[in-house]
Order: structure tokens, then C-alpha cells, then sequence
């Protein structure tokens, strides 16, 4: 799904976080949003996603208007920058949740929510971590539970907020091809808010990268 | 007592060996703490009871089977059946407000729900009086519609929903507060509607404060002396709470009567308090055994 923002404005108080900001992401595209911290990168991510909105400019998801289509109906998954796993559920109830809370007519069987979890438990290879809460987690094992999670709902767009910030974390490096490949094979969009250009083992290259300035 | 609410229900357990006191250190606070324990806790619990049996079972029990006793317990656990449960919905309620969203006038909301902590609660039952009496503002309307709420039941739920009104939101907001709005957005992203949201993500995070909150609230429901005295006009057999009927019995020198009267009041807080340590020990358990099992398959 291509994504288009024009002219968006976003102001917290005295502080202007985004100044006419316009951009367009063709379907299938791998971008990165780059920027020194305090930039904006986040703001813009969660205006796409719908949980922030923009003082002024317009959203545009495949050439319609997003703009005021509430978080629910955007069909984006996000990744928290610290993940946001529900302490209180195990790992499989956390990437089953966007599926339990379909409403009943289109909400999968039991059996089908259990295959399909564990489908993207092995896909981030942690089935074996099924029962676990997320504080018995390592921070690695975490971002990749919070991937599985959002891609539960098949998401149209994928945004993850800083993805890499956990920079001593091995596992860091074992997710960027895999955040690649899983992105490929479903044809997903990918927004990565990405603040440390030349990390990485380079098998996650965004297909283009977009720097934004501190205006 | 409102500053401390909200730091007793966690506690650390992990010691830190770089910060561990030196023996004599550690016996000479323990001593301290529990001789303080001793004089201002057990003792008198000890005495309520010594003294309520000091004319024998028999008359202990007499003196609680009696109609007026009796009524007194019911109207008690009346007023706290009332106004826990609304005050945790108020207390939910506004805590949310308070820690999801951004608006105006939130400090000011924030003062004014620690207002029963600061106002003395004779002061509380004054205002209702102000309010509902006889030669009250509003007594002459309610007088016409045959409405009663000093000197009557209503009027000790209210004063009592008063002073009990930030136990439950005085509990949640520095909880809610650190955990932010993250978990709440990340449900929404994932298809959740408000309410599966409040139900299923933001309930089970704040269920242990909440119901410590519930059980402080229930606490001080049922033990409130001042602001119900003022409203309740001690009428025997229809007003009379608990902590009314006690002194009442104490200032017609029945001694035991009113010490077993009190023991019953000391019963329903130790009874809440075990409540609340089997819940804190059965949280604490729970995520031990998660931990456990966990630290097998790994």
C-alpha cells in the first residue's frame, strides 16, 4: 500500500515538530527515516499510524484520505520503541491479542489463531518461548516478539519506531535481515525510523533512506 | 497517611550487599521497629479484646446479638457496600483521565481529589450539614419533596463516599503514570476497541494497585468516626454506624459491651488486612512460579 503525506504540520506547544513535511512511499518500498533525535521521526511515524494527529496536511493511504480514519481501521503495525508487550499476557497470548479481539464474525478459530501464532513464532524463531512473560525476556527477544505481534493483524503498512535502538543487543543483528525478509515475502511497506545510519549488518539496506532535519 | 499510600504495596526484595547496614546497625533499627509495633499496634489490639471478654463470653456475645449492635454492623457494611464500589469507579475513572490524556485544569483536578486527605472529616460532615440540613440550602427543598439525608442513612454514605473518595485514584495515578499510554496505543494498532482496550490491557495492568486502593477504601469505610458522627445524629437502631455505636456505649460506661463492639470493628480491618497479604503473597508466588518455570525449559 503506497503512503502519501502532504504539507503536515505538527506543533507541541512552543515547539514546532513538524514543519510542512511531505512525502510519498511507493507500495513495497523499504524506507528509512533518518535524523538526528528530537527531529521528528516519531511524530510522523504516529501520525501515519493514527495515534497522533496533524495540526495541518493530510494523509493519504493508496490515494485515499487517512487523515481522520481512527488507529483501528488504518491496518498499520507499529512497533513501540520499547515494544509495549502487555507485562500481564505470555508471549503467545501477546501476539494473539490482535486476533482475539477481532469482532466474533471475523474473528479466526482457536485452532487457527494457535497455528497462526506459532507460525510467526518460528518465523521470528522464538517458538520455543511461547509461556514466557516479556520481563523474562531479553531485550532482542523482545523486539522480535513486539514484529511477530504486529504482524499478526497483517498489517498494511509496517512502521517500527526505532527499531535498532537497543544498540548492544546481539540480537539486534539477527532481526534486521529478518525485519527484510519477512517485509519482502509478504510485500509489506516498511517504515523504519532508523536514527543510526551505518549500524546493521548491511542485509537490511533500506531500499531508500530519508533524512529529516531539525528546523 | 496519603503520602504513603502508594509506596506500601511494592516492595523490593532483591538485597543489595553494597549498601547493607553493619549488624549492630540492623539489630538496633529492627529493635526500634518492633518495640514501636509493640506499643502502638499489638498492645492495644491486645487490650480491645482483653477487654471486651473481661466480663466473660457471655456477655461479649449478648452485647453483640443485641438489635442495636446489630444494626449498627449492618448499617456499617451498608455504607462501605455503597460507596467502595463507587468510589472505584470515580477513582478509575479519574485516574485515566488524569494519566492518558493532556488537558487543561489537570493539577487543579488533582488538588481537588486530595481535598478529603486535607480537609478535617468534621469539617466534611459540617459541609453536608450545610448543605442538606434542616437550615440548609438545599434542607427546605428536600423538606417539600419528603427527601432525608442528614441525620439518615444517605447522609452516611455521602460523608462516608467522602472521605474515602482518593483512596482508589490516589492508587492508580503514579502506577498509570509510569506506565504510560504506550501499552493502550499498541492495542488499539493491533485492532482493540476502547472498551476491549480498558478490559483487557489497561485493567490487568493496574489490578494489583486497584485493589489495594479497594482495600485501603474499605478500610477507612467502615472505621470513619468523624464526618459520619457529624451527619448521623446518632439515633439508635437507624443512624448509628459502628464507630458511633462504640462510643456511645463507652460514654454510658458499658465497658465490655462497647470494647466487644470494637473488637468486631479490629476483626473486620485484621480480616481485611489478611485479604490483603494473601493477595500479595499469591501475586508474588505467581510471578515466582512463571519465573521458575521459565528458568527450566531455558
Amino acid at each position: 500500500m503506497s503512503i502519501e503525506v502532504k504539507n503536515i504540520e505538527k506543533q507541541f506547544g512552543q515547539f514546532k515538530a513538524l514543519d510542512n513535511v511531505s512525502l510519498s512511499f511507493p507500495t513495497g518500498e523499504l524506507v528509512a527515516l533518518l535524523g538526528p533525535s528530537g527531529c521528528g521521526k516519531t511524530t510522523l511515524l504516529r501520525i501515519i499510524a493514527g495515534l497522533e494527529n496533524p495540526d495541518g496536511g493530510v494523509v493519504h493511504f493508496h490515494g485515499e484520505d487517512a487523515t481522520h480514519v481512527h488507529v483501528r481501521q488504518r491496518q498499520v503495525g507499529f512497533v513501540f520503541q520499547h515494544y509495549a508487550l502487555f507485562r500481564h499476557m505470555t508471549v503467545f497470548d501477546n501476539v494473539a491479542f490482535g486476533l482475539t479481539v477481532r469482532p466474533r464474525g471475523k474473528r479466526p478459530g482457536k485452532k487457527e489463531i494457535a497455528e497462526r501464532v506459532h507460525e510467526l513464532l518460528r518465523l521470528v524463531q522464538l517458538d520455543w518461548l511461547a509461556d514466557r512473560y516479556p520481563d523474562q525476556l531479553s531485550g532482542g527477544q523482545r523486539q522480535r516478539i513486539a514484529l511477530a505481534r504486529a504482524l499478526a493483524v497483517e498489517p498494511k503498512v509496517l512502521l517500527l519506531d526505532e527499531p535498532f535502538w537497543c544498540t548492544r543487543c546481539q540480537s539486534a543483528q539477527r532481526s534486521a535481515p529478518l525485519v527484510a525478509s519477512s517485509s519482502r515475502r509478504a510485500a509489506y511497506h516498511f517504515n523504519f525510523c532508523y536514527s543510526r545510519p551505518g549500524r546493521g549488518d548491511g542485509s537490511c539496506r533500506p531500499d531508500r533512506g530519508v533524512e529529516q532535519r531539525q528546523n | 497517611m496519603a503520602g504513603n499510600v502508594s509506596t506500601l504495596g511494592r516492595r523490593t526484595t532483591r538485597i543489595n550487599h553494597a549498601v547493607t547496614e553493619p549488624l549492630w546497625v540492623q539489630l538496633s533499627l529492627i529493635t526500634v521497629a518492633l518495640v514501636f509495633l509493640a506499643l502502638f499496634l499489638v498492645v492495644p489490639l491486645v487490650a480491645v479484646f482483653k477487654e471486651a471478654f473481661s466480663k466473660g463470653a457471655e456477655v461479649y456475645f449478648a452485647s453483640l446479638v443485641e438489635p442495636d449492635a446489630w444494626h449498627a454492623i449492618k448499617l456499617t457494611l451498608l455504607a462501605a457496600a455503597i460507596s467502595v464500589p463507587l468510589n472505584v469507579i470515580f477513582g478509575v475513572s479519574a485516574a485515566w483521565a488524569i494519566t492518558k490524556f493532556r488537558f487543561r485544569g489537570k493539577q487543579a483536578l488533582i488538588t481537588l481529589i486530595d481535598l478529603p486527605f486535607a480537609v478535617s472529616p468534621v469539617v466534611a460532615g459540617l459541609i453536608y450539614v450545610l448543605l442538606f440540613g434542616a437550615q440548609g440550602w438545599l434542607g427546605p427543598w428536600l423538606a417539600d419533596n419528603d427527601l432525608k439525608i442528614i441525620f439518615a442513612v444517605p447522609g452516611i454514605v455521602l460523608a462516608t463516599i467522602f472521605v474515602t473518595f482518593p483512596f482508589v485514584a490516589r492508587e492508580l495515578i503514579p502506577l498509570m503514570e509510569e506506565q504510560g499510554t504506550s501499552y493502550e496505543e499498541a492495542s488499539l494498532t493491533l485492532g482493540a476497541s476502547g472498551w476491549q482496550t480498558f478490559w483487557r490491557v489497561t485493567i490487568p495492568s493496574i489490578k494489583w494497585g486497584l485493589l489495594y486502593g479497594i482495600i485501603l477504601c474499605n478500610a477507612r469505610a467502615m472505621g470513619e468516626f468523624g464526618a459520619v458522627s457529624v451527619v448521623s445524629g446518632h439515633i439508635r437502631g437507624q443512624t448509628n454506624t459502628l464507630p458511633l455505636h462504640i462510643e456511645i456505649l463507652y460514654n454510658e460506661y458499658q465497658f465490655a459491651a462497647s470494647f466487644a463492639a470494637a473488637s468486631i470493628l479490629a476483626g473486620l480491618a485484621l480480616v481485611t488486612l489478611v485479604v490483603k497479604s494473601l493477595l500479595e503473597w499469591q501475586h508474588t508466588r505467581d510471578r515466582e512460579k512463571a519465573a521458575r518455570a521459565a528458568a527450566q525449559q531455558s
